[in-house]
């Protein structure tokens, strides 16, 4: 649930297909997920979970699997 | 009297309305109209919302992408963001309330420093009107904003903010601004200090207010043992987020380091200083920043003329086609020769053994010192030494940029908005 959620927030504010989004997705890695998407992406996974997230968390979502982790945090 | 009316009609019809919903742009009806509208609550729902849109608009729309002070501005915005902030103005008492003040005037500077849009959107939240006038200079950014403004107030949804928030442009012209000054109830100048200076001189009303935010100058501090431990991957990331300070606008916004400033002792610094450029110059060649023929002219004319004054000189290595171009200080860097900066990639580099001793060097000019390597409790007892007025915000390296809803020392949500005492009896 989380991870399906999640990859469309990716999808959307990278601007990539899904199929794009796994564990193995890593910050900078690809053109599309630089510094300036990474605060379109922060402010996607926000309004799809209904959180804020804190700003150590923000540098911290290094990849999309370490994504998952971080808003699993603020679920539980 | 018959040719001063004339005059001040062909005036008014040189105001254009780029956003808002004054018909034939008229500014006489504007401010007719902005008199007689209610100011309303801090953090009013229709107000958040509207924000949240515009910041929606702003992070989903890839092609906007390309102006990266724009993405910042709506990530600023964002409503997780909102909330937040509503949260830390939240006061728990019930004789008071908070609401706007009227008709606030914004003064947006003629640079690209996109600041003056975040104090506008927080004037917004504190329940105000707002007339802002922007430079007739063009500007990509500023266009793909008004066009997202646009855009978001075109819809029926969104329709009671069309009457709160206006952007005009309109030639530089006393007449113009006198008349609006007379009706606000805040006006807020953003600019170059002739332009403070000058605007300061038109009237306002006798309860209104104002906010002023004329040039400042920004410089970073760093403890050089601390450079030199670090390991090569934390000093690539240090590099990036100075970039990020330093590059970004061109170094030409008040926030942006201009002097870099050493502290330690001469060996730890000399080695620190060619472990940070080397790191910086890698970061440099990957981002490839504006450096335009017109930028380089004024790095080289405000070199020489640093040099000619004594109070400079080239580094080692680095000659005057260098960028960055690096000085080091021969004198004391006076407010004066600080001014002088041009921005555009030249940096004033000054070593001394504690940071306590940069207090000495500073003034009321000086806004944001960007620091590497020091703990709380140093900053503090350094900050207890700092001339009246000088330094309003400490921040890592990197967040120089960073807009705050506190700037330049006041409280803006605060400055923006009036308590009203409301005891029932």
């Amino acid at each position: 649930m989380i991870e399906n959620t999640l990859q469309s927030a990716f999808a959307e504010s990278l601007g990539i297909p899904e199929s794009r989004v796994t564990d193995e997705l890593m910050y900078a890695s690809i053109p599309e997920w630089d510094s300036v998407a990474h605060m379109a992406l922060i402010a996607a996974i926000e309004e799809r979970f209904d959180i804020m997230i804190e700003t150590d968390d923000v540098i911290d979502m290094s990849s999309f699997a370490k994504a998952k982790q971080i808003v699993a945090k603020y679920l539980s | 009297m018959q040719r001063h009316t004339f005059n001040a009609m062909t005036d008014l019809q040189r105001v254009r309305f780029l956003v808002g919903n004054s018909p034939d742009g008229d500014l006489g009806t504007f401010l007719e109209t902005a008199a007689r509208l209610p100011t309303w609550h801090l953090f009013d729902e229709r107000v958040a919302r509207f924000i949240g849109a515009v910041s929606g608009v702003i992070l989903k729309n890839l092609a906007i992408r390309q102006h990266p002070e724009l993405i910042a501005l709506g990530h600023w915005f964002r409503p997780a963001h909102l909330r937040s902030l509503q949260r830390s103005m939240s006061m728990e008492d019930n004789h008071r309330v908070r609401l706007g003040r009227g008709l606030v005037f914004h003064l947006a500077p003629s640079n690209v420093d996109s600041i003056f849009l975040y104090s506008s959107f927080l004037s917004l939240l504190a329940g105000n009107v707002n007339l802002i006038r922007v430079s007739q200079r063009a500007n990509v950014q500023l266009d793909a904003l008004l066009e997202v403004l646009r855009d978001v107030l075109s819809t029926p949804e969104h329709g009671e903010i069309r009457s709160r928030l206006a952007i005009v442009t309109y030639p530089h012209d006393r007449v113009i601004t006198e008349l609006i000054s007379k009706q606000c109830m805040m006006r807020v100048v953003w600019g170059g200090d002739s332009t403070v200076r000058s605007i300061r001189e038109i009237p306002l009303r006798p309860l209104a207010s104002e906010l002023c935010f004329p040039d400042r100058f920004s410089l970073m501090a760093v403890d050089a043992a601390a450079i030199v431990d670090i390991e090569e991957k934390e000093l690539s990331t240090l590099a990036r987020r100075f970039y990020n300070d330093a590059f970004w606008f061109a170094q030409q916004a008040c926030s942006s380091p201009r002097m870099v400033v050493w502290v330690g002792g001469d060996e730890s610094v000399l080695a620190a200083r060619a472990r940070f450029w080397r790191a910086v110059q890698t970061e440099v060649s990957h981002r490839s920043p504006e450096n335009s023929s017109g930028m380089t002219m004024e790095r080289v004319t405000t070199a020489v003329m640093y040099a000619a004054k004594g109070a400079a000189a080239l580094t080692g290595p680095i000659h005057l086609g260098s960028f960055p171009l690096r000085l080091d200080v021969t004198a004391a860097p006076t407010e004066n020769l600080r001014e002088s900066h041009c921005g555009n990639g030249l940096f004033l580099e000054m070593t001394i053994p504690t940071l306590r001793s940069l207090g000495q060097f500073l003034s009321a000019k000086d806004q944001t010192l960007a620091v590497f390597g020091f703990k709380r409790e140093t900053l503090l007892d350094f900050l207890a030494g700092v001339p009246a007025r000088s330094l309003d915000r400490i921040v890592p390296v990197g967040d120089a940029l960073t807009f705050d809803s506190a700037w330049d020392g006041q409280d803006l949500l605060t400055s923006f908005s009036r308590i009203v005492t409301v005891s029932p009896g």
